[in-house]
């Protein structure tokens, strides 16, 4: 029986893998599938686009020939001449005229765009021009962009997670070289004070609510260490709230796993831990609590990286301008001004791009909290400062 | 001559006879800095110097959260509007339950109104375009994809009250928040 039960039991596991990735791998395929999808459409909509000389370029030549023509032979006469007649007929410049559709958007271009309109970028290097193009490209935008949102919350979560894991691993360590440093009798009892009175809040806190896991509770202590003692109060009834509301989202689910608790229904119970998987996205996004400094400091490590590597193909590109670009393609803002020379070289690094969008998003997410908690302190604050007047005639 | 065209091919633009958003002035920097904090990036207007780079990348990193945070707070004050209504009609005319449904479905119809169907036209008698490209336009904003194909005020032959850059901010301010209300909604419909 040992013999069989081994391969038995690696074959378990795999399949626990396999479910436990396969969320995760259907979304980035689908958004794979999407981008192609879009990009063939595209191609051939706005690649087959007929190119007739407009009239406005036929005025330019003409505007053009005639400036030659009337040149006279005085050089310095020529000059002003000429600059003034040139710059008024640039004005009158459009890009469109020089654009040949059928190289900017073959498969490779299409896809490239494809991929600014889900992402929200948006260059604008490359846009649709026909009046079939910008209706696809408006529908495309309204599906495609929900599911890079999704995408992004969901990978979102694995990022959160590792680096919460990384931040409180540091911490530890931090917290241990630190105690053994100052392990002598009297910071030893100080220690388990505060010990202790961290254990009461603690134990208070699981008094009121249902009794909470290890993990949850470590994660809120973390939280709770920088908050004053004043907004503790209105920080735990937040907490109780939203725990509140997790459990009755909790007690929705509890209606599959009832029957999913005979054996037979093994493979039930994994494909509820799958569909249980899909109501858990954005929640470890939610619970992520490190300093925001950090995230910066990663950003820009992270940013730098590709900065160095991009100007090796790039060639007009310095440091400084990679560093922008990637910037502003990364918070999907996208101005454009840069111009890529081989945008399919910028394709292979989407993988990057997606991460880096995360990295970037997680750190937006945690700026809003921290600029939410800035407002309540600086609210309460004012509305101390009106109180305290009125306190010092009592009755 | 072809060196000529060739350099603005390139990207290199004429600075010069153009309109107040497509100069650094007051108006046009204030718009360029709309479109960076709510990531659009039109890209009409981008900064070329290097100290003016790099305070655009600080710029963005705190101007982006504030962005999102008082987005989300328009989004609460609409929603708590409607809910509000929702209930003062009610009381009124003592409706059943099913009624709130009606009354979200008929708030998200003047909404989509508002910001979707009135602006064009509000874009075809300023701007000169039909009707489709102001559609165009204000969808390809809201969704702050922005590809700068079209961009309001920049016709230099044509005259723009002084309220018109004022609208057109707020309404993408409440157009955003509105947006990003629908899609938490579907969001939370398909869970």
């Amino acid at each position: 029986m040992a013999l069989t039960s081994q391969p038995l039991q690696g074959k378990k596991r795999c399949k626990q893998i396999f479910w436990a990735v396969f969320p995760h791998a259907c979304f980035i395929l689908s958004l794979v599938i999407y981008a192609f999808l879009g990009a063939l459409m595209f191609s051939h909509i706005e690649g087959n686009r007929k190119v007739n000389s407009s009239e406005g370029y036929r005025n330019f030549l003409q505007g053009l020939w005639s400036i030659s023509k009337n040149l006279s032979d005085n050089m310095t006469e020529n000059e002003e001449v000429f600059k003034e007649r040139i710059y008024n007929l640039l004005s009158t410049f459009e890009q469109e005229w020089f654009v040949d559709p059928k190289k900017i958007w073959n498969f490779f271009g299409s896809l490239f765009f494809c991929c600014t309109v889900f992402t929200t970028v948006g260059y604008g290097n490359t846009y649709p021009v026909t009046r079939a193009g910008k209706y696809l490209c408006m529908l495309y935008a309204l599906f495609g962009i929900p599911l890079m949102f999704l995408v992004l919350t969901d990978m979102g979560d694995i990022l959160a997670t590792v680096l919460s894991k990384c931040y409180n691993e540091f911490r530890k360590l931090q917290s241990k070289i630190v105690a053994s440093k100052l392990c002598s009798v009297f910071m030893c009892k100080k220690g388990s004070e505060t010990k202790s009175r961290r254990s009461l809040l603690m134990k208070s806190k699981v008094v009121i609510n249902e009794p909470l896991s290890i993990v949850e509770v470590l994660k809120s202590q973390s939280a709770f260490k920088r908050k004053p003692m004043q907004y503790r109060n209105a920080e735990i009834f937040e907490m109780l709230i939203a725990r509140e509301k997790e459990y009755t989202k909790l007690s929705r689910t509890k209606s599959i796993e009832r029957w999913s608790s005979c054996p037979e229904l093994e493979r039930g119970k994994t494909m509820t831990s799958v569909i249980e998987n899909f109501d858990k996205i954005g929640k470890e996004l939610e619970k992520l609590d490190v300093p925001i400094l950090l995230m910066v400091l990663v950003i820009f490590v992270y940013i730098s990286c590709a900065a160095a590597i991009l100007p090796k193909w790039e060639t007009n590109l310095d440091f400084q301008e990679a560093f922008y670009f990637c910037f502003i393609t990364l918070t999907t803002i996208g101005f454009g001004d840069t111009q890529l020379q081989h945008p399919r070289f910028f394709l292979f690094l989407s993988l990057y791009i997606i991460i880096g969008m995360e990295i970037v998003f997680i750190a937006f997410k945690l700026g809003q909290d921290r600029l939410i908690v800035f407002y309540k302190k600086m609210i309460s604050f004012c509305g101390e400062k009106k109180i305290t007047p009125k306190k010092i005639y009592p009755k | 001559l072809q060196d000529i065209i060739q350099a603005y091919k390139s990207g290199i633009t004429l600075q010069g006879n153009s309109t107040s958003l497509g100069r650094w002035d007051f108006s046009g920097s204030f718009f360029f800095s709309i479109s960076t904090i709510t990531t659009i990036g039109y890209g009409n207007l981008s900064p070329s110097t290097a100290g003016g780079r790099i305070f655009c990348i600080f710029f963005a990193l705190f101007g982006i959260p504030l962005n999102l945070v008082l987005l989300n707070s328009i989004g609460q004050l609409m929603l708590s509007g409607v809910q509000h209504c929702a209930h003062h009609l009610e009381e009124k005319f003592h409706w059943q339950k099913k009624a709130t449904l009606l009354i979200r479905i008929c708030a998200l119809l003047t909404c989509l109104l508002l910001f979707l169907l009135l602006p064009p036209l509000l874009f075809s008698a300023k701007e000169g375009w039909s009707y489709e490209e102001g559609f165009y336009y204000s969808f390809i904003t809201l969704a702050t994809v922005g590809f700068g194909d079209y961009v309001i005020g920049m016709n230099p032959d044509r005259t723009y009250p002084g309220w018109y850059k004022n609208v057109v901010s707020l309404w993408i301010l409440f157009g955003m928040a509105w947006l990003a209300l629908v899609i938490k909604f579907c969001i939370n419909l398909l869970e």
